[in-house]
This record gives C-alpha cells, sequence and structure tokens, in this order.
C-alpha cells in the first residue's frame, strides 16, 4: 500500500525536525533576544547610560560638536558611520574604519564632547543580532548559508505541520496537560505551533527575503546588465566614487565638518515637505574623509511611526556641498521595506516589540517541545530494543536549546564580572558563551552515555541560578531596577525585568520537572534508564 | 493615559473575549467548568451564537486597533496580540477544566 500524503509529512516533519532543530532553535533564541538588542547594549554597558542627550535629535551645534570629536579621535579615517540618537539609544553612537579595516566604536556625549569607547562589549547588536542571521560565521558567507537552509526547511515544517495537523482549528485551544506526557507534549507542541502560525511564516519569509540577494547575487545583477555599481545606486542609493587621491589638508576637512549640520538639516527639512510630517535622519556616513572626492551619505532608514523601513539617501561630494544623488525608492520597492521593516522591529513601539518577543520565544517552545515529543514517543521503544538513537537526541536536545539558553545567561554574568581593565574584554566575554555551550553539550553527552538522571532538571536549574545571578551582579554593580526607575533608564530596566521573568519561569519548569508523573511500569524503567 | 491607549486596551479585552467566545464554542471547551455556566447565564448558549458573538468582538477588537494605531500597527499589533493571547487562554481553560 503506498503511503498517504500525509504520512509523507509527517516522516518529513518528524526526521527534518529533528535534524534542523537545533539550528532553528539557536535563530528563534537569539531573534528573540535581539528584539531588545539596544536594550541589552545599555544593560552590558553601564557607563554608557551616562552620556545621554535630548531624545531623540540634536542641534546643529551638538552635532557640530560630535563631527569635531570625531575628527581628533581619528583624524585619517577610511569610513565613519554616525548613528544618530533615537528613543532606544539616547545619544550618538559612531563607528570609525581606519585604512587598514580595524574598526572603533565610541558613544559620545553631544554637549560635552566626552567619547566613550564602545569596545567594551559586544552587547546585543554586536554578538546576538548577528548570531541570529549567520551564527557568527563570517567565513566564505558560510553562516548565512546556514541560515538559508534552516529558514527553507523552517517554511517547508510550517507547511508540513499544517497538513499533518487534522483538526489545526478544531483544536485550537486544546492543551491537556493531565494527559500521558507525551500528548501533554504533543497538545503544546501544536499550540504554541498554530496561535502563532502567521508569525513564524511572515518572520520566516521575511527572512529569507532579506538575504535574498546573498543567495541569489545574479537575480539582482542580471537586471542591470552585471553593473554593480548600478544595482548599489538604484537598490539602496549607495554611490561609489573612487578616492581622486587628491589629499585635502586639515583646514579643509574641519571645514567640510562644519558644514555638515547646516546640510543635514537642509536635507531634512525637504523630506519634511516631501512626505508631510517632521521627518529626520537616523545616520551620517562619512567616506574617504581625507580625498577630495569625500561622500556625505545622509540616511533615513528608520522612520518613526512606521513598521516599514526606508531606504531614503542622500549623496554629497563633502568638500563642495555639491548633492550628487537624491535617492527615493521605487513604488515596488515599499512592499519590501514593509516585509523587512517587520523582521527588523526597529520601530518605536514597546507593545508591539513584547509580543514580538512573546512571538519568538513561542518558537522555542514550539522547537523545544517538538524534540521533547520525539523522545518521549520513543522512549519505552528504545529502551526495550537497547537503542542508543534516545540518548544522543537526548543529549543534542539538552545541549542545543537549554544548553545555548545558559551560555546566554553565562554571557551576561560575565559581562557583570569581567574587570574593565581587561585587554580584549569583549573576545572574553563571547569565549565564555562559547566554552559553556560547549560544556553543556560534552555535559549532556556524558549524562546520557551514563545513563543518569536528571538530564532536564540539573540544566534548568543552572540557567535559574545563572539569570538570577546576572539579575544581582546588576543590582550591585550599577544600582540595577532603582536606580534606572530614578534616572528613567528604561533600557537596562526592561533586560533585569526579563532576567527576572526568566527566573520565574526557570523555577516554574524545575518544579514541573520534580513533580512525580504518571506513568507505566515499563516506562518507569525508560525513565530510570535514562 | 490618553485616548488612544483607552483604545487600545479596549482592544485587547474585547479580543480576548473574542477568543473565549470562540474557545468555549469548541467542542473541547463547550462544557468548561469555570466559564459554560456564565456564559449560559448570558444567553450564550449555543457553539453557533458562541462563534458569532465571538467573530463580531474579533472584529471590533481588530476595527479599535487599526483606528488606534492605524492600519500597519494595528493589524500586526492584533495578530501578535491574538497569539499571545490565545495561548494564554488554553493554559487558563487547560487548567480550569
Amino acid at each position: 500500500m503506498t503511503p498517504s500524503i500525509r504520512q509523507h509529512m509527517a516522516w518529513f516533519h518528524t526526521w527534518f525536525g529533528l535534524v534542523i532543530g537545533f539550528l532553528l532553535f539557536s535563530v528563534f533564541w537569539t531573534g528573540t533576544l535581539t528584539v531588545f538588542d539596544k536594550e541589552f547594549d545599555r544593560w552590558m554597558h553601564p557607563e554608557s547610560r551616562s552620556v545621554q542627550s535630548q531624545c531623540c535629535s540634536l542641534t546643529a551645534a551638538q552635532l557640530e560638536t560630535v563631527l569635531l570629536k570625531v575628527h581628533a579621535l581619528a583624524p585619517e579615517p577610511a569610513n565613519i558611520r554616525f548613528h544618530l540618537p533615537t528613543a532606544r539609544t539616547p545619544m550618538p553612537s559612531v563607528r570609525i574604519t581606519e585604512h587598514d579595516n580595524t574598526l572603533k566604536t565610541y558613544y559620545i556625549d553631544p554637549d560635552t564632547g566626552k567619547a566613550l569607547p564602545g569596545e567594551y562589549t559586544l552587547g546585543g547588536t554586536g554578538f546576538f543580532f548577528p548570531f541570529h542571521y549567520k551564527f557568527n560565521i563570517a567565513w566564505m558567507n558560510v553562516g548565512y548559508y546556514m541560515l538559508g537552509i534552516a529558514g527553507l526547511a523552517m517554511l517547508t515544517l510550517l507547511i508540513s505541520g499544517v497538513v499533518l495537523h487534522r483538526k489545526l482549528l478544531a483544536e485550537f485551544f486544546l492543551f491537556r496537560p493531565k494527559k500521558n506526557r507525551a500528548r501533554s507534549l504533543l497538545d503544546l507542541h501544536n499550540l504554541s505551533s498554530v496561535v502563532a502560525l502567521p508569525f513564524y511564516i511572515t518572520i520566516t519569509f521575511s527572512g529569507l527575503l532579506i538575504l535574498f540577494s546573498i543567495y541569489f547575487q545574479w537575480a539582482t545583477l542580471t537586471a542591470f546588465d552585471g553593473d554593480k555599481a548600478a544595482s548599489q545606486k538604484a537598490m539602496s542609493g549607495f554611490i561609489n566614487l573612487p578616492p581622486s587621491g587628491f589629499v585635502e589638508n586639515d583646514n579643509q576637512k574641519l571645514a567640510a565638518l562644519k558644514r555638515i549640520p547646516a546640510i543635514v538639516q537642509a536635507r531634512e527639512a525637504a523630506w519634511s515637505a516631501a512626505l508631510g510630517e517632521h521627518t529626520t535622519a537616523d545616520a551620517i556616513n562619512i567616506r574617504n574623509l581625507g580625498d577630495s572626492n569625500a561622500l556625505l551619505e545622509i540616511r533615513r532608514v528608520f522612520p518613526e511611526r512606521s513598521i516599514g523601513m526606508s531606504t531614503h539617501t542622500d549623496t554629497f561630494l563633502l568638500h563642495t556641498g555639491e548633492l550628487l544623488h537624491a535617492h527615493e525608492p521605487k513604488p515596488i520597492k515599499s512592499f519590501t521595506h514593509w516585509i523587512t521593516g517587520l523582521h527588523f522591529i526597529q520601530f518605536d513601539h514597546a507593545a508591539l516589540r513584547v509580543l514580538y518577543a512573546i512571538g519568538g520565544l513561542l518558537g522555542c517552545v514550539m522547537i523545544h517541545t517538538g524534540f521533547l515529543f520525539w523522545l518521549e514517543s520513543r522512549r519505552v521503544q528504545h529502551h526495550t530494543r537497547k537503542l542508543s538513537g534516545f540518548a544522543v537526541v537526548q543529549a543534542l536536545s539538552v545541549g542545543g536549546t537549554l544548553g545555548m539558553m545558559i551560555a546566554t545567561a553565562a554571557f551576561l554574568v560575565a559581562n557583570q564580572l569581567i574587570p574593565h581593565h581587561v585587554a580584549n574584554r569583549a573576545t572574553l566575554e563571547t569565549d565564555v558563551f562559547y566554552s559553556v555551550w560547549v560544556l553543556a553539550i560534552v555535559w549532556a553527552f556524558i549524562n546520557a552515555v551514563t545513563y543518569k538522571s536528571k538530564q532536564w532538571l540539573t540544566p534548568t536549574w543552572l540557567f535559574t541560578a545563572l539569570c538570577a545571578l546576572a539579575w544581582l551582579l546588576n543590582q550591585i554593580n550599577t544600582g540595577g531596577m532603582v536606580t534606572a526607575l530614578r534616572l528613567q533608564e528604561m533600557n537596562s530596566f526592561a533586560i533585569d525585568v526579563g532576567l527576572l521573568f526568566m527566573v520565574a519561569s526557570g523555577v516554574y519548569a524545575a518544579r514541573k520537572l520534580t513533580a512525580p508523573a504518571r506513568v507505566s511500569r515499563l516506562n518507569k524503567e525508560a525513565f530510570e534508564c535514562n | 493615559m490618553q485616548l488612544n491607549d483607552w483604545l487600545l486596551s479596549l482592544g485587547m479585552a474585547l479580543l480576548y473575549i473574542g477568543l473565549l467566545c470562540t474557545a468555549l464554542s469548541q467542542q473541547k471547551h463547550f462544557r468548561h467548568r469555570h466559564w459554560a455556566g456564565r456564559f449560559n447565564r448570558i444567553g450564550l448558549r449555543s457553539p453557533g451564537v458562541r462563534r458569532l458573538t465571538g467573530t463580531f468582538a474579533l472584529l471590533g477588537s481588530a476595527g479599535l486597533m487599526v483606528f488606534s494605531e492605524g492600519w500597519g500597527f494595528g493589524l500586526v499589533l492584533w495578530l501578535m496580540a491574538a497569539a499571545a493571547l490565545a495561548a494564554l487562554l488554553a493554559w487558563m481553560l487547560a487548567h480550569g477544566n
């Protein structure tokens, strides 16, 4: 008898989910953390809280102070990129790329010109965010391709899951925690999948769309007869003007920098008039400052009250002030901008950000319960037939899901414990993350092979304890929630609340794990065995 | 609180009620220990009536959110809030059944 389409889908869903689930869990987990990336930046870099400007714009005088400070810090930079203050990052930050490709970041007080080095930590934007889209693997774009494979698998897993789930609408709200363990886990897997299904489809599709130009570079280039410069200009307003080789002197550089605030104000006024609402620039880019062909780009990427992103980019010849190109995205791009904006979540809407984080956590629950259901439904069978697959999958599940969460908590604890003066401090933090993750996986394997019990309980308690420790250390080191409330520093306050939520969830989960389970005699033997 | 915040809160409450009505119109929760009696007392006795009320409440909540937040934010907010509240509701119904 030929297997039905549903049986084919069941096979695909089970085995592809098992293989790719570990990648997907790390993408969902770091994606959830990235919803609050800038909040993590503030939490992990307490000194940056002392640099705060009037939200969310700079006066011409303040911008000039910042620009001159940058010139003092790096007189011959290859590239300077400013991020102007926003509600979530209420101070200007600057990334300076030198000609030897070294990168320096600073937070600058726009009133005093005081500069604070940003290399202290990678924070959320420097670690969680790149982990989310390329697993921090830059070599040969391998990370991007791994993500692409995971994204495609996720879409097919969602579709096969919908085909598999016979009573998708009739059992929409169904969760039976008091049934046997496998049944409860399947209910939880179905529930977490179905309630946020539109979110998963949108977020996966938009993620693939964002990285489309990496996966299919030829697709965009073909439309421009292979002319990369033309495609970049049309797609994002990027103009690649080669250096002239004529070097400007220091006075001319200073004069050009002092002219920038007026140019920015003029462009903001032009955008506001065109769009019919108050519009501000959010990034300024200066390329080859010392060269007479130096370029000034003024960008507006994240409009304040809009989901969609924008690629308004005006490019000037810096030393003459001549407008080279005013980029306005074509109407067809507005669809892509809306979809990518949905994924990037850079809009200023606190309630929606929290709901996105809940959606991300539901995704983590969906993947995790998928593993647990696989294990529970095979526990007795594998025990009876003395198969080793159960132990391997259990070890990978513990290491790949809880291990990742423990590594994240350890990363935050390391951030609080490593002294400021330690060289390569940011690298040390990430080393802690990877070491703890690897140790968790090794521990899970040893535990599984030696048939120790408490495979889930010990890591759960460890995660809870590390989250509590990170929270406690922040209270001791910076004054924590009380100081944050007093200074109206809601970014770090949000992370503290999140840590407390994780502690509460960890305690709840650990208590559930220690509760006596209703299991059959054979199942009980299998429990003791594994 | 501004008018928009009130509308948003009302929208969220209506969304929860809409989901609750829809859940209680389904066979698995139709005779829920805590909620079935209350729903019967206010006249929502049959699955059809509960489903219809639920649909109107869901549409109303979507309308309120779109009115207070605009099309883009309103619809995305409704979708995400529906997911979070549905998960919460399923957990709540499971523990009272």
